[in-house]
């Protein structure tokens, strides 16, 4: 009975884990020059639950680091500034757009040439992972 | 009788004032009608002559404000460890390219410059590869901190270093995204502001050129 107990609980904890994704649109990295250092990544973040997913890192094993900065004009300038979480709220939705937030890919660890695919992988607060693949385009 | 007469005199000065008033205003108008107000770039009516600099372009070659005479030169400020505002700004103009103008009617070609305000990162070889991935007709530019300033300073183009460490080389540059025009006399006469439309860009350089030759 004890193992039955632990077993359901386990699932419903596993359940209540993968219940926290959210769906995307508009995934795609712009090819930049082979030399180019970093690389700019755009999706729509879509959130059709009811609890507000916060994003709390990235990474990407193409990458040497990926960041979420927002960009804004101050001072007459550009201004981007890496943000340390970025929560989407619950049944509405975010843009990573051109002159945006965007995702900062940094120190791209080969050529990525338009039609090649990247998993770049989303970590939440809430410990549970989501897996994006995001294609290179002209 | 000599208070009527000042009166009249006052009176008439005053008309006389008055009608000179219009005139200038109406002259003035004339006068700026010839600029299109109707773009999204700002066309300078008195354009702006550059003093002294000394830049490298990617081929390592001297680039001086003689290098802008006799012909069109666009420039854009920026870095190539921008992942956003730079990338889609020289996209931006390598889709008006293809449709703009290549030459005013007295035969000036048109140029462009991604000038780099990040030459510790930035060296002529990156800057090169980078621009001409964009269009092999782009051409890179920076130079010394000292004569970047110089040149940033008189076009109004600002740039700043968030966080940046000595000897790291992991930090953003805040910077200006206005594309700027330079005349054939090198003279800045139009500035371009942000968000880029190619096709803005390409239609108005048209309207600029018949700008440039009735100065």
């Amino acid at each position: 009975m004890r193992t039955l107990t632990t077993t359901l609980l386990i699932l419903l904890i596993s359940f209540s884990v993968n219940s926290a994704e959210l769906n995307t649109s508009n995934v795609r990295i712009p090819e930049a020059p082979p030399v180019a250092p970093v690389m700019a990544g755009y999706m729509t973040l879509i959130n059709d639950s009811n609890k507000d997913i916060t994003i709390t890192s990235i990474n990407s094993s193409l990458y040497k680091s990926v960041e979420i900065h927002s960009m804004s004009m101050k001072d007459g300038m550009m201004h981007m500034e890496q943000l340390d979480h970025f929560t989407i709220p619950a049944k509405g939705q975010r843009l990573l757009e051109p002159g945006g937030y965007h995702l900062m890919l940094i120190k791209p660890q080969k050529t990525l040439r338009a039609g090649d695919t990247i998993d770049v992988i989303f970590h939440y607060q809430d410990k549970t992972t989501q897996t994006f693949n995001f294609k290179v385009e002209k | 009788m000599k208070k009527l007469r000042q009166i009249t005199l006052l009176i008439l000065v005053a008309v006389i004032s008055l009608g000179i008033g219009i005139w200038l205003s109406k002259l003035k108008q004339q006068q700026t009608s010839a600029i299109p107000d109707d773009l999204n770039a700002t066309v300078l009516d008195k354009p702006r002559p550059l003093s002294p600099f000394t830049l490298e372009d990617h081929d390592n070659k001297h680039f001086t404000r003689d290098s802008f005479k006799g012909q069109w030169s666009y420039l854009f400020f920026g870095y190539t460890n921008c992942p956003d505002v730079c990338p889609l700004a020289l996209k931006v103009m390598q889709t008006a390219w293809n449709s703009m103008p290549k030459t005013d009617s007295a035969g000036h070609p048109v140029k462009m410059y991604f000038v780099s305000v990040d030459p510790d990162r930035d060296s002529n070889k990156l800057l090169k590869d980078y621009t001409t991935y964009f269009n092999p007709e782009f051409i890179g530019l920076t130079g010394e901190a000292d004569q970047l300033d110089i040149f940033t300073n008189q076009l109004g183009i600002l740039y700043g270093f968030e966080d940046k460490a000595k000897d790291s080389d992991n930090y953003l540059v805040n910077h200006s995204a206005q594309f700027l025009l330079i005349n054939p006399k090198g003279q800045l006469q139009a500035v371009i502001s942000p968000p880029h439309e190619a096709e803005k860009i390409a239609s108005e350089l048209g309207e600029i050129f018949k700008f440039y030759e009735q100065l």
